[in-house]
């Protein structure tokens, strides 16, 4: 497989946006593979930025996956009602 | 630098303010104040922290203070009765919120031993309070806002649940404060059941967010066991950092068509008198809760229900705007840094100084008194001095800064020594410089254990005594002449002193046929080395002795003294200089010198009579002083000013009380008087010297050393020893 993985932080707090942002854009046009498992801590402004690429690379027509997830990680998904970014990961982890 | 660390450095100086609000008002409240400002206080104070802690996620301390918040809303609703034992719950509350304060300051997030014991207590009290019914014996009939519940005749039993609809789309601006949407949502989502809803429609492609914005809406549907308030409460710290819509669903049918519902009255009345939703207060939904009986008897002398909304408005968190200008309005005062504080007293300093120089040159030169030189520098004189006075007063706090951490070593003490205790305070608003009493804590933490543990007798003790089982510590400070005293007595069974001097003489402290007087016993206990309980105990023997007190308060320029009458207690009297600033010294000359000696340590002055010096070989000499012996230190040879020791005539002898009570007389050349001088450190400017405590600078300009009393008596001991 030719994925490029991005291992997230492990605070992705206010100010892990922006660089979360440029290692993401760095990342485009390949499909992308997101390791999560180091997160220990998710803010809303990241959440946002990750939800962003998702919706970018789906744009662009190429995979997005959160291939690992931390249980804080998966637990600050499902808090802010963002399981689209989850469901897809465990749709993407089964089919491994 | 990191931005929040400094935001956090304030955080956590604002909960100091607020543990030390908590603790009066509980206290005041256990000493049966009514006020409800002080229950509104007291809530607030929790509320604050809760809030703040909420901004850097302190888990453990967010967690404990919603317990204790919620209990204090019972209470402040009148709905949990201030009891003696509920009040002393509350403090304990205090006590561990204050330790999950401190460990989360120094970043240790581990939560407290007794948290989970006491959130359980809190939980059971807001819990139990509906049905609570020993109201009745603390008479809070006139607590302001009891009667508006009362007002209406509702049905005692519980409302059904309800659920509420929250929308809430931060703002980027709720970002950039540090606040963050996770953890309002978190905390939200404690508030019942709750189901999220993320509207992710306005989050644009990575090619066109900005990091820092905010896209995300959410909407949340809450139900259980709350109210519109505490959900509300929930955002307070961020209220015009977001769009905030709370929505009841399906409210307890009925209700409202009916008329009882008086929440949902009382907000339609807000609601007409002020525009928006998120600007009314939200308080009236509170109102729903069950009026317990005791209440509800109270209902003919109730005033109508919408006299009573601004009130009702008042005593909650109110909009932001508000509460602002409430602040402004409340205290003109401003944080400053403390740094600044020193360097102008430092300047102010160098200003006295200054002054004094110039006098002095003007004397030289010759000038007539009434010249007009001279009373325009008469009037700087003065200005100096006032300028000099308003500046140390602005680094001068009151001690209840100090006094206000005891009541809680006191119930922790009389807790392990199963003792009952109470702290009475006294002269609480005595002002005294910001560095004595950072200095003050640790010496007056020990005598009150030492009060509570040694002075105190036991319950039963006491019973046969005929005291009130209950003993009574007191704590006073108050000026006099010029420096703060500070008295910690208790009203125990005084010192023993047949015991006292047995263990002195045991520990070969004095001889075992020495006759000393009682004031000379009860002072033993500040020999270093002597400690009268028998096995070192949890409390007070922790290694540090009365003698260590003694120490530090010398240290500080200050006297410590007591006095005991047996069967009625003691009382230690500590008199302390309101300033390390500047010091009241007596300037004395040794061989063309000028020094300064601290005059706390001066007890008296004579001159000798060559007769009464006594050589003991060496150099060493002591003194006859009214048949007693006490080493005459020559000040000259111990700075090293000169090889041979002055004539016993020919000079003076400040008869003087060092470390551990111990006498001895320093000699000196002459005395020129008694001065106020300015403390400038030595080892800041240039670097230790023993037998130096300080120096100054005097009116001709030149340097005085100020003497350090203790060390030049322990080195003449320690020589006289090898002379011997």
């Amino acid at each position: 497989m030719s994925n490029t993985t991005l291992t997230l932080a492990e605070s992705l707090d206010m100010n892990a946006a922006a660089p979360l942002l440029q290692a993401l854009k760095d990342k485009r046009g390949k499909p992308l593979s997101v390791d999560a498992s180091q997160v220990r801590r998710l803010g809303g402004q990241c959440l946002q930025v990750l939800l962003s690429a998702q919706a970018t690379w789906a744009t662009d027509g190429q995979p997005f996956e959160i291939a690992e997830a931390s249980p804080e990680f998966t637990d600050g998904i499902a808090l802010m009602g963002a399981s689209q970014l989850a469901a897809q990961s465990t749709v993407q982890d089964l089919t491994q | 630098m990191d931005p929040l660390a400094a935001i956090r450095d304030t955080f956590f100086q604002e909960c100091e303010e607020q543990l030390a609000e908590l603790e009066s008002g509980l206290l005041a409240m256990e000493g049966g104040d009514q006020d409800p400002e002080t229950i509104n206080a007291v809530f607030r104070a929790v509320h604050s922290i809760k809030g703040g802690a909420g901004a850097f996620q302190l888990e453990s301390l967010i967690r404990f203070a919603h317990v204790f918040e919620t209990a204090l809303d019972e209470m402040r609703s009148g709905r949990l009765a201030a009891s003696a034992d509920v009040l002393k719950t509350m403090l304990r509350a205090a006590d561990v919120l204050a330790d999950l304060v401190s460990s989360a300051r120094a970043g240790q997030e581990g939560g407290h031993p007794q948290q989970a014991a006491l959130s359980d207590e809190l939980k059971a009290m807001s819990g139990a309070a509906g049905a609570d019914d020993d109201g009745g014996e603390e008479d809070w009939g006139d607590f302001e806002f009891q009667p508006m519940s009362a007002a209406v005749d509702l049905p005692a039993d519980t409302p059904p649940a309800r659920a509420f609809v929250v929308r809430f789309k931060p703002r980027a601006d709720l970002y950039a404060k540090a606040n963050e949407a996770a953890l309002l949502l978190r905390e939200l989502t404690r508030l019942g059941d709750s189901n999220v809803e993320l509207d992710t429609s306005e989050v644009p492609l990575l090619t066109d967010i900005d990091p820092e914005a905010a896209y995300l809406t959410w909407t949340v549907t809450v139900s259980g066991d709350t109210d519109e308030l505490a959900i509300r409460e929930v955002f307070e710290f961020v209220d015009g950092d977001c769009e905030l819509s709370v929505e009841a669903q399906g409210a307890s049918e009925g209700a409202g068509e009916t008329g009882l519902d008086i929440g949902a009255l009382l907000a339609r009345v807000q609601a007409d008198a002020i525009p928006t939703i998120e600007t009314a207060p939200d308080e009236p939904f509170e109102l729903e809760a069950p009026a317990p009986p005791p209440v509800a008897d109270l209902a003919p002398v109730a005033p109508p229900p919408l006299s009573v909304v601004s009130p009702a408005a008042e005593v909650h968190p109110e909009p932001l705007a508000a509460n602002q200008a409430r602040k402004t309005e409340a205290g003109a005062t401003i944080r400053v840094d403390l740094d600044r504080v020193d360097r102008l007293i430092d300047l102010v300093g160098e200003l006295v100084i200054n002054q004094a120089v110039l006098a002095q040159r003007v004397m030289e030169a010759g000038l007539a008194r009434a010249s007009a030189v001279a009373m325009g520098l008469d009037e700087l004189e003065q200005l100096t001095r006032e300028i000099q006075d308003s500046v140390m007063a602005i680094r001068a706090q009151p001690v209840k800064s100090v006094f206000q951490r005891m009541p809680r070593l006191v119930r922790e003490v009389a807790a392990m020594t199963g003792k009952p205790v109470r702290l009475v305070t006294e002269g609480e608003a005595t002002e005294v410089d910001k560095t004595v009493i950072e200095r003050l804590a640790d010496p007056l933490t020990h005598m009150i254990r030492n009060a509570i543990d040694h002075g105190l007798e036991s319950p039963e003790k006491r019973a046969a005594a005929g005291k009130p089982a209950e003993g009574v510590v007191k704590l006073a400070a108050m000026h006099r002449s010029g420096r703060i005293v500070i008295e910690v007595s208790d009203d125990g069974g005084g010192i023993n002193r047949e015991r006292v001097k047995g263990i002195a003489i045991e520990k070969g402290l004095i001889a075992a046929d020495a006759t000393l007087s009682d004031e000379e016993i009860d002072n033993l206990i500040f020999m270093p080395g002597f400690s009268t309980a028998a096995e070192v105990s949890d409390i007070s023997g922790r290694g540090v002795g009365m003698d260590v007190v003694r120490r530090s308060i010398q240290a500080l320029g200050g006297r410590i003294n007591i006095t005991s009458k047996p069967g009625k207690g003691s009382t230690f009297t500590m008199s302390l200089p309101l300033t390390l600033a500047v010091l009241d010294g007596m300037v004395v000359s040794v061989e063309g010198q000028t020094l300064v000696a601290p005059i706390t340590a001066i007890i008296e002055t004579l001159q000798p009579k060559a007769e009464d010096v006594h050589s003991l070989g060496g150099h060493a000499r002591v003194i006859s002083i009214r048949g007693g012996f006490v080493p005459l230190i020559d000040v000259g040879m111990a700075l090293g000013y000169r090889a041979t020791p002055l004539a016993a005539s020919d000079g003076v002898a400040l008869l003087i009380e060092g470390e551990g009570g111990a006498r001895a007389a320093l000699f000196v050349d002459a005395i020129q008087g008694q001065r106020q001088v300015v403390i400038k450190s030595l080892e800041a400017n240039y670097r230790q010297v023993p037998g130096v405590a300080a120096a100054t600078i005097l009116g001709d300009g030149r340097v005085a050393l100020i003497l350090d009393i203790d060390t030049i008596v322990a080195v003449s001991r320690g020589e006289m020893r090898k002379a011997g």
